[in-house]
């Protein structure tokens, strides 16, 4: 039977499929695509607690991560645009300015 | 909780991680961003079935409506040349993966030997419009206002990000 587990399961092989992409991949814009897929794991434990618990300030929580997720992405795909402007890449290692 | 439940949520699972993992193994951007679509749409049935529909709705307005277009409207502004993603070599690659799948194995584990699988009636309704604004005008309204702050410094970060700069209008 589906149980309070099974969701807390799915939620963090998710998680660990984002932490994965954020590490694996080498483009800006695909790791942050990886933080979305980690937002919604994160999101699907705090509905199925919320649910198991009886408690509908999981789902609040939800709603509230999805709209920090809205502006994060906003801010965030603004910086990528600038960045690839004035430098051409998106490559994380070819950004080393500040690297001594 | 009857069978149809049970396969429900084991295929919505499935269909969610494959399409996370396609997510960051394709090399195509645009196949990316399509893909954590399908993602998106089977997290929202999930939402579904534990009840959350308001939840539900707004999974596919925001996420699926608004920040993945946003996702497509930067890949394409960025062009092809920036969407050819290379992968990290060799070590590190190992090492990632070895990392995460300890982190992985570790959070799998904790939960299956917590004891706590509390069953739980699905598809019934409690999430409804009404129930979650009650909550969230009165027990959240702090948060929600933070969030309201949020949202605003994101708007005026993005406009100033994106201003031309005023010499470069007069060369």
């Amino acid at each position: 039977m589906i149980g309070l587990t099974h969701y807390l399961i799915l939620s963090s092989v998710l998680f660990a499929i984002g932490a994965l992409g954020v590490l694996l991949r080498r483009n800006l814009i695909a790791m942050l695509l990886s933080v979305e897929i980690m937002l919604n794991a994160a999101n699907l434990s705090f509905v199925a607690a919320s649910r198991a618990y009886g408690d509908l300030g999981g789902q609040v929580m939800a709603l509230l991560v999805i709209a920090i997720a809205a502006a994060e992405v906003a801010v965030g795909l603004a910086i990528l645009v600038q960045l690839y402007r004035q430098r051409e890449t998106l490559d994380p290692d070819d950004l080393r300015l500040m690297k001594g | 909780m009857n069978d149809l439940d049970v396969f429900l949520f084991f295929s919505l699972a499935l269909i969610s991680t494959a399409a996370a993992l396609s997510v960051i193994l394709v090399r195509r951007l645009v196949y990316a961003v399509l893909l954590l679509v399908v993602m998106m749409a089977a997290l929202s049935a999930l939402y579904v079935q534990l009840g959350a529909h308001f939840l539900a709705v707004i999974q596919i307005l925001i996420y699926a409506g608004a920040i993945l277009v946003l996702f497509l409207l930067a890949v394409m502004l960025l062009g092809p040349e920036a969407s050819e993603a290379g992968r990290r070599p060799g070590w590190n690659r190992f090492f990632s993966i070895f990392t995460v799948s300890i982190f992985a194995a570790e959070l799998i584990l904790i939960l299956l030997h917590s004891g706590k699988n509390g069953e739980f009636p699905l598809s019934a309704s409690s999430g409804t419009v009404e129930a979650i604004g009650t909550l969230l005008f009165k027990n959240y309204l702090l948060p929600f206002e933070l969030v309201s702050v949020v949202l605003l410094v994101g708007i005026v970060g993005v406009v100033s990000l994106n201003q031309k700069e005023p010499s470069e209008n007069k060369p």
